[in-house]
């Protein structure tokens, strides 16, 4: 077993907001060791949620987007240093510039990418702050945008489209979009919103076809409807970065599977989007790529690393805007069903879901304040949650 | 105790909202204030928690 001392030294894969967290952490519970961060991208840790609207709105700049834990005193950060493998035995990962990185502690915070349909034209993604800028560039007054896929980033990218002026059609598979986030109510007011504001919704079928025209492309729907578009956005959701991990022998199942402690193996830590760990409340795996949760998890990992290991059960909390209204999503929302809703001033509600009588999880509808008392029922309600140990293979 | 905020890092969770009410508050963007900047003893401890919680770290006290 590893040593959790405060001056054991961790090496950290990823610098986005969850591996910078975790770092920011440690150093805040009192450890000393060294730590190096290795990440992907040329740029420090940042703030992903704003790029498909303050900053591809142009409201805010780069500057706004930079985490400040990447001035933390002592740590390494080595960017734009992909890591191509690792040994787990030898406790060193390897960087691709061929330099090895030894450590006590391994944290795997290396996020998602983008996932790719394999279109016959070209696409864009939105991942990157060089995602939001490329996009950016190509949204003027006018052009026309297709989104593929109309989940939360669809569909926040398509908002924001609109309010720069830009023409825009979603493609959704799911013929009822958002109704297993949100449930039915606060999914249908959503798409009314979208379509009170002008976007083209085109639910309940996928691309079959199309080709490259121009800049964009014409694109055949699976219902027959054929759209012209100048630039075409692919938001179907993001798979973990593991590959790098793939030699390790680490059971992976879209993410690092890790157990109530967010540990992979013995030292072996996983944090954010990357990390499928176990839910001792919910009893079952659970990948959250949420915000909040980044930074949540990577107090959790900290804290293991220094040898207090906590189960890791949190309410899971995710927000979501769109033109002038955000919506709040906290704990297990009902896929099929109504909840029990408090309208409030200013068209604002709040959605609850029970089970058994029991407060399950909540929707709020440009209900900033007042869905504050839904979170914390929820997390007393938490307090009360059996601890089921993972299951034993 | 003084709590001081940075209004530009929020990201408008409202985590400290939620662990320390009397002394957190949000604007209609979600955005943090302060009730106050001043801390008595009773909100302390929940003060050091909205620290501990706030996933944009724009939260310091002295």
């Amino acid at each position: 077993m590893t040593g959790g001392g405060v001056d054991s030294s961790v090496v950290v894969v990823g610098a986005g907001v969850a591996g910078a967290s975790t770092v920011q952490a440690l150093r805040r519970r009192g450890h000393t060791g060294p730590i190096v961060v290795l990440g992907a991208e040329s740029t420090g840790p940042y703030e992903r949620p704003p790029l498909a609207k303050g900053y591809l709105r142009g409201d805010e700049d780069a500057s706004t987007l930079a985490s400040p834990t990447s001035q933390l005193e002592g740590v390494a950060w080595h960017l734009g240093s992909s890591v191509i493998g690792t040994d787990l035995d030898a406790q060193w990962v390897m960087d691709e510039h061929g330099d090895r990185h030894s450590f006590d502690h391994l944290v795997v915070a290396t996020g998602a990418t983008p996932r790719r349909l394999n279109l016959p034209f070209g696409t864009l993604t939105l991942r990157t702050v060089s995602d939001a800028n490329e996009l950016k560039a190509r949204l003027t007054p006018g052009a026309q945008l297709v989104v593929v896929g109309g989940g939360f980033l669809g569909f926040e990218v398509a908002a924001t489209a609109r309010q720069l002026g830009v023409e825009v059609t979603v493609v959704e598979l799911s013929s009822q979009p958002f109704a297993d986030r949100l449930g039915a109510r606060a999914a249908g007011a959503l798409l009314a919103l979208h379509c009170a504001h002008g976007v083209r919704i085109e639910a309940g079928t996928r691309v079959i076809d199309g080709e490259r025209r121009g800049d964009g492309a014409v694109i055949e729907l699976a219902n027959g409807e054929t759209l012209d578009a100048d630039v075409v956005l692919e938001s179907v959701g993001a798979v973990p970065d593991l590959s790098w991990l793939t030699s390790a022998g680490l059971e992976q199942e879209s993410g690092l599977l890790c157990n109530q402690y967010c540990e992979a193996a013995p030292g072996v830590w996983a944090v954010g989007d990357a990390a499928r760990f176990w839910h001792s409340g919910y009893a079952r795996y659970v990948r959250l790529e949420h915000r909040t949760n980044a930074s949540e998890q990577a107090a959790a990992v900290a804290a293991g690393i220094l040898g207090k290991r906590n189960r890791y059960a949190p309410v899971p909390f995710v927000w979501t805007d769109h033109y002038d209204t955000r919506i709040q999503i906290a704990g297990a929302i009902a896929a099929v069903g109504l909840g029990v809703v408090d309208h409030h001033d200013n068209g604002a509600w709040v959605e609850t879901f029970h089970q058994s009588g029991d407060l399950v999880g909540g929707v709020a509808w440009r209900a900033i304040k007042e869905f504050q008392s839904c979170r914390r029922d929820l997390l007393a309600r938490a307090r009360e949650w059996p601890d089921v140990d993972p299951p034993t293979s | 105790m003084k709590v001081e905020i940075e209004r530009e890092r929020c990201i408008s969770s409202g985590n400290c909202v939620l662990v320390s009410p009397n002394v957190f508050d949000q604007d209609d963007h979600a955005i943090v204030r302060l009730h106050t900047d001043t801390v008595d003893e009773p909100d302390v401890a929940s003060v050091e928690e909205a620290v501990e919680g706030c996933p944009a770290a724009a939260i310091s006290i002295t």
